[in-house]
């Protein structure tokens, strides 16, 4: 087919030049979503490897369970599964790559301690200067929920990407946005 | 005694290198990327199976090597890893596919098939340092200093370096213990803002290492689009030394490999005692699998 279609000498640089047409095209798409969707600028083929600080390491998500009475639980272990599902959609953390997250926490059974953990105020110290006056029941893993019986809470990913200031030594943690997965979207 | 033993070294330097200048290009080339496909491939099932299904048929069947079947089973299997994954994969996968199908072509196409490796790997080394070197310059929180001082202090994988380059253990567990109390849903941090413990001397380190990973990119990138043979010297000295450096702290060995393979390609022909120092590299990345984070940790 090329063979019949092109001359000799452009078939040539056509074989020669497709694979860096292909990988040119795939580093321009990686820029583009990086700048304008939060792919991590480390991933998506655009050779951006320790080339920003928005690795894995400045990266995190806080998890909570929303029950229909206005409740808001943290859910703070996940399952190894969980957590490797968790790190991979961090590095593009769009709707679609927490599906598979979602899907599997809704799939859990949820167990909490009897006693609540009451919430600190922290400077940037670390130090504790006050009770927050709130408190929760700190979620873990259970085991699995038997087929169909899809829970009633829904679930909160909030997305968060962190910022150090060598200057002042300061770590500054930004809320970007948070994505929720309630009973029946999955 | 170490005069006479240095001819001597010299002779079997250059026996070597004229043994390396007489080896096929594609098929030597095949080999290594068919090495770097089983132990550094995708962990998919399917590419896992295929590419040891490969190296088992050319080790029965030499000729296979330089067959495009092969090769495009490998380049297809592949690329749907990599679409599976990829937001996940990290650059030197699709490098592997990049490869992959260039090895494909390079097997299709014989009449010019020593130009296509030639000219692939020259562009994918410009591609990887230029592209890496470009983004890097235009990254506010790279050229800050502020990654490397978030990775020497923080992240698991930089313990043992940081450590080997004099930041205290206790530092780094400090500075984890703060960045965690930050990311807990039970602490409320003022302003979500928490102080690291770095010091005068964590961020000498990461500046300087950040300047040399900068230089050092740009440099190899731009000395290897020039295209002449001084260049390429420096170019591969650079590359040469990236590889033996870089590889120790940062556990991607797939991406040194692939690195071996294209600056092999370019010397194999034109600097063959360069392309013997590639394969130096080779035994280099594979014995910096070695435990040695944990050796220096204890």
């Amino acid at each position: 087919m090329l063979r019949r279609l092109l001359p000799v000498h452009f078939r040539a640089w056509v074989l020669i030049g497709c694979v860096p047409a292909v990988a040119t095209a795939v580093a321009a798409r990686q820029i583009y979503l990086s700048k304008l969707h939060e792919l991590s600028t480390w991933k998506g083929g655009g050779m951006g490897m320790f080339a920003s600080a928005d690795g894995s390491t400045g990266r995190f998500a806080k998890l909570y369970i929303e029950t229909p009475d206005g409740q808001r639980q943290p859910v703070v272990k996940l399952t190894p599964g969980q957590q490797k599902l968790l790190a991979s959609a961090l590095w593009y953390p769009v709707n679609g790559s927490f599906r598979d997250l979602a899907a599997s926490i809704r799939r859990t059974n949820w167990a909490a301690p009897e006693q609540q953990t009451p919430v600190h105020v922290v400077n940037a110290e670390g130090k504790r200067v006050r009770p927050a006056g709130k408190s929760y029941y700190s979620l873990y893993p259970l085991g699995e929920r038997p087929k169909g019986n899809d829970p009633d809470w829904t679930l909160a990913i909030e997305y968060w990407n962190a910022a150090f200031d060598p200057a002042t030594r300061l770590v500054q943690a930004r809320h970007v946005w948070t994505l929720r997965y309630a009973k029946g979207e999955l | 005694m170490t005069a006479q033993a240095l001819p001597g070294i010299a002779r079997g330097i250059e026996t070597l290198a004229a043994r390396i200048r007489d080896l096929p290009l594609l098929e030597t080339v095949a080999a290594l990327t068919l090495f770097l496909a089983v132990v550094f491939g995708f962990e998919d099932t399917p590419f896992r199976i295929i590419s040891q299904l490969a190296l088992l048929a050319v080790l029965l069947h030499r000729p296979l090597l330089d067959n495009p079947a092969l090769w495009a089973m490998l380049a297809g299997v592949g690329t749907l890893a990599l679409l599976q994954h990829w937001y996940v994969a990290d650059n030197h996968k699709y490098l592997l596919v990049y490869w992959l199908w260039v090895v494909t072509l390079a097997s299709l196409y014989e009449q010019r098939r020593d130009k296509l490796l030639l000219f692939n790997a020259r562009f994918f080394l410009v591609f990887i340092f230029l592209g890496a070197a470009l983004q890097k310059l235009f990254s506010a929180r790279y050229m800050s200093g502020e990654m490397f001082e978030m990775l020497l202090l923080v992240d698991e994988r930089f313990r043992a370096f940081s450590h080997l380059v004099g930041i205290d253990k206790s530092l780094a567990d400090a500075a984890v213990l703060s960045y965690a109390t930050l990311q807990s849903p039970l602490t409320e941090v003022i302003d979500n803002e928490i102080r690291l413990p770095a010091t005068a001397h964590s961020r000498l380190v990461a500046l300087a290492v950040t300047w040399y990973d900068l230089l050092v990119q740009a440099l190899i990138g731009a000395l290897l689009l020039a295209n002449r043979r001084v260049c390429d010297l420096l170019a591969h000295a650079a590359l040469l030394f990236f590889i033996f450096t870089t590889y120790l702290p940062a556990p991607v060995f797939g991406f040194g490999w692939t690195l071996i393979i294209l600056g092999f390609a370019l010397t194999k022909d034109r600097l063959p005692g360069i392309a013997l120092a590639y394969f130096l590299a080779c035994l280099a990345v594979l014995l910096y699998q070695s435990p040695w984070r944990e050796w220096v940790l204890s």
